[in-house]
């Protein structure tokens, strides 16, 4: 079990770098702001931003329905081997959910500038869930770890 | 009866893993392939590719370039790695060889994704650390998986 965890460990802290290069991407490319998300969706003469087709969207973000949730099964799986708790459901919900929202709001921004909101705030929920199931498996981590060296004295 | 089902079931996660494994094998051959026909492998490669050559006319490549390629192939490298580990960690090893051998591929990794910022902001030293734990990597992601092979084969699991 020990191993296990040690596991896990390592491959939160790597995953970290994971998330970051995540967030560079989007501020790169959207931002966090109504006009700046906007503008790359449907894009702005005067700065030379091409508007995107859905044809292009789709190609860049069909590999991501999987790749998200396959990272926060993944991550959230880990909890598995703790106490489950009802929050759990609650956060790896959030991620879920904020994922599924941050991916679909490209799309929608398409047809309605106002989604731009909705990307900006999936993106924080979706990035914040993330931290907070890392923040949990890694603490939950150390307590069972610390348990049973305690336990093995 | 017992013992037949729970024999059904060993055999059939056995097959699963090995089944998994071949496909992790097609992986790492064609990521290699990957990073040395796109001109990324070798020192004096990377090197021309991230500062780029103005003789040759050859762009440096852009730091949101740069991002994207790592942020697709660090998804897939950890996916590899937990995958590899959660496997290997059923073989018979004692625990410290194989908390070494794990702490080994997270290092290579994570060398692999510091030292491409290294070449490119702070030495050229830093590509050939680039093509050592990219190399390393793939070398020692072959041998887990072969090891994995061999144990499931031979039942060498705990």
């Amino acid at each position: 079990m020990r191993l296990l965890f040690i596991t896990f460990l390592i491959f939160s802290f790597l995953f970290i770098f994971q998330i970051f290069t995540g967030i560079y991407l989007y501020i790169e490319k959207y931002g966090f702001s109504y006009s700046s998300a906007s503008e790359y969706i449907l894009g702005n003469e005067e700065k030379f931003i091409n508007p995107k087709t859905f044809y292009g969207l789709l190609k860049l973000n069909f590999p991501h329905f999987l790749a998200i949730f396959l990272v926060v099964f993944v991550l959230s799986h880990f909890l598995y081997f703790f106490k489950i708790k009802n929050f759990y459901f609650f956060i790896a919900g959030m991620a879920f959910s904020f994922g599924f929202l941050d991916i679909i709001s490209s799309f929608l921004m398409l047809k309605s500038q106002i989604f731009s909101y909705l990307k900006i705030i999936s993106f924080l929920g979706f990035e914040i869930s993330l931290f907070v199931i890392l923040f949990i498996l890694v603490l939950n981590i150390f307590i069972k770890l610390r348990t049973q060296s305690t336990e093995n004295q | 009866m017992r013992f037949v089902v729970q024999h059904k079931k060993a055999s059939y996660i056995n097959f699963l893993i090995i089944m998994y494994s071949i496909g992790a094998y097609f992986f790492i051959f064609s990521f290699t392939l990957y990073k040395y026909l796109s001109k990324e492998l070798f020192p004096k490669d990377i090197l021309l590719s991230l500062k780029g050559n103005p003789e040759e006319f050859l762009e440096p490549k852009s730091l949101l370039s740069i991002m994207e390629s790592l942020h697709i192939e660090l998804f897939l490298l950890l996916i590899l790695y937990i995958t590899l580990f959660s496997i290997f960690i059923r073989t018979i090893f004692s625990e410290t060889f194989k908390i070494n051998t794990l702490f080994f591929g997270a290092v290579l990794i994570l060398f692999y994704v510091l030292s491409i910022f290294g070449t490119k902001y702070l030495s050229d030293y830093f590509s050939n650390i680039y093509f050592i734990s990219l190399i390393g990597f793939s070398v020692y992601s072959f041998a887990v998986n072969t090891i994995n092979i061999y144990c499931f084969l031979m039942g060498k699991v705990k």
